[in-house]
């Protein structure tokens, strides 16, 4: 878990991307194939929720946390 | 004498041994012929404590003829999930990992459930760390639904509910992160509540943000009692959550989030089945509003991050020490966490927690929502991979384990195709776990679902033109 983590969160996890941080993480080479949708769906929810994220001292809007597909 | 004991109530089976209608050896015994017979073709249990729980039964026993027993579940058979820790049980999260472990103590909840008397009788199924697809390589092979046995059971704690509804226990304990009491109870008949977050401690399981450690039972009564006993708070002073469950829910009005249902892609016979359950709350007087509480489907998705962030930490070491004791499905799901940030993780539970403080302000207008427990009826539809790895299965429970509201699960009906039962979910502001019982407790007793068994004694459905049997 890195700020670069997190900055690449902010866009859709192209498949270089994902093998370039699988190889830092020191992930299984023989789960990657499996791994990759799963990752790639996982920071997509992390990225729409980090584009939620309130300025210091404000809620998060009410009026962001509608009309999202539930799937 | 013995011959239904297997498929009544907890309520029931304690005024039977209180009387001296039954010992709880005999009830004991039951049980474990039963398993023994039956086991095979559901696989609910890990592991299965004979001698041990006949040693307990004839304890409570003696107990009970000295006019000293240890609680309101004292003699009561119960299965425990086997990712629990229970002491001096073997406790193997059904993985190769922990094959061979043996926790020194109990769970806090389990060890108030054996405070009060209760049996564990055997350590119950579910896929690999209940964070994997199951494979027929895991430890044990995958539960399946007693209502129907070509079909799996839907997990985590497939075979908690699976043991319940072949009447191999009076009842069970899972865990629920995202629904994984909910989602079997609702398939297999049964009742299954989820607390509010913190209700029911974690203590001696590790603790999480999102799961709790949850009761399925056959009946609502039994659902309040497991719970109370459960329940956190010092020992002894447990809620009385069985007092005034039979109240007039006449008037009472509750909340139909029509938006995120029909956005679900709900299976019509799920659709039909939570139709029916709305006319009957209609005639038990309930008034029913539409209502859109915000956030529903962010709780969803913050859910899915933290669930897959705390299962990454808890075995980052493992993953790579022992990575050949991994199933192929666990060490994937595993991994997936890895790819997280902090930020990505806190981020997700700042989300969760404002969804949290805004539904609960939805509860000023409405006493509990109402949706249906499962968008679809079977396992394998749930564990679609397309849908399972975004946790699509889980759209109407997992937004309440972000948020931590209380919800339940209680019978809908049946699917006609399939035979295999439908749940119902109410869901109620923290600390309503009393009205949520209440209302489900009006809806059992207008239906007769409750009477309703699985048969395992008939032949394989499979081999026969038994009109539950798969379409293909």
């Amino acid at each position: 878990m890195s700020i670069e983590t997190d900055e690449k969160t902010r866009e859709a996890l192209s498949h270089e991307d994902f093998l370039h941080m699988a190889t830092r993480l020191d992930v299984d080479p023989d789960v990657l194939e499996d791994l990759y949708p799963l990752a790639r769906d996982l920071l997509s929810f992390a990225r729409q929720l980090n584009l939620l994220a309130a300025e210091l001292g404000q809620e998060i809007s009410e009026d962001a946390l509608k009309g999202r597909d539930p799937r | 004498m013995t011959a239904s004991l297997h498929h009544e109530s907890i309520v029931e089976l304690s005024d039977k041994i209180t009387t001296g209608e039954i010992t709880s050896r005999q009830l004991v015994q039951v049980c474990l012929d039963r398993i023994e017979k039956f086991d095979a073709r559901v696989n609910g249990f890990v592991s299965v404590l004979g001698d041990l729980a006949l040693e307990q039964a004839n304890r409570s026993d003696r107990r009970r003829a000295a006019g000293r027993p240890a609680g309101p579940l004292d003699g009561i058979p119960i299965g425990v999930k086997d990712s629990i820790p229970t002491a001096g049980i073997r406790t193997t999260s059904n993985s190769r990992v922990l094959e061979n472990w043996i926790p020194r103590c109990d769970a806090e909840a389990i060890g108030r459930l054996r405070d009060a008397g209760a049996i564990v009788l055997g350590k119950t199924n579910l896929n690999e760390f209940g964070w994997s697809l199951p494979a027929n390589t895991d430890l044990t092979p995958k539960a399946l639904n007693p209502w129907n046995t070509t079909y799996a059971a839907i997990g985590s704690s497939s075979g908690s509910a699976v043991s319940v509804a072949a009447g191999f226990v009076a009842a069970a304990v899972g865990t629920d992160g995202g629904g994984s009491v909910r989602l079997p109870a609702g398939q297999h008949n049964l009742i299954g509540i989820k607390a509010s977050h913190g209700t029911v401690s974690r203590r001696g399981m590790g603790e999480s943000w999102v799961s709790e450690i949850a009761p399925m039972t056959r009946t609502v009564a039994d659902a309040a009692l497991m719970l109370s006993v459960m329940a956190s708070g010092p020992r002894g002073s447990s809620p009385d959550l069985i007092a005034r469950l039979d109240a007039n829910i006449s008037g009472w009005t509750l909340g139909v989030p029509r938006h995120l249902i029909d956005a679900s892609g709900l299976e019509d016979e799920v659709s039909d089945a939570f139709e029916g359950s709305l006319d009957r709350l209609r005639s038990l007087g309930v008034n029913l509003v539409e209502v859109e509480p915000p956030g529903l489907a962010e709780a969803r998705m913050a859910n899915f991050v933290m669930l897959n962030g705390l299962a990454h930490a808890a075995h980052a070491v493992s993953l790579r020490t022992q990575r050949e004791k991994y199933g192929q499905s666990a060490r994937v799901y595993h991994w997936t966490g890895a790819f997280l940030s902090a930020t990505d993780l806190l981020n997700a539970r700042a989300v969760a927690n404002r969804v949290r403080d805004l539904l609960q302000q939805a509860f000023g207008s409405v006493r509990a929502l109402v949706m249906p427990t499962s968008p679809v009826v079977t396992a394998e539809a749930a564990r679609n991979p397309d849908t399972h790895r975004k946790g699509a299965n889980a759209v109407f429970t997992s937004p309440f384990n972000a948020t931590g509201h209380p919800a339940i699960s209680v019978p809908s009906g049946f699917s006609p195709t399939t035979g295999l039962p439908i749940g119902l979910q109410l869901v109620g502001p923290l600390g309503g776990e009393r009205t949520l019982l209440q209302i489900a407790y009006a809806l059992e007793r207008l239906s007769d679902w409750q009477s309703v068994r699985a048969d395992l004694a008939r032949p394989d459905v499979a081999s026969t033109s038994d009109p539950f049997a798969r379409p293909d």
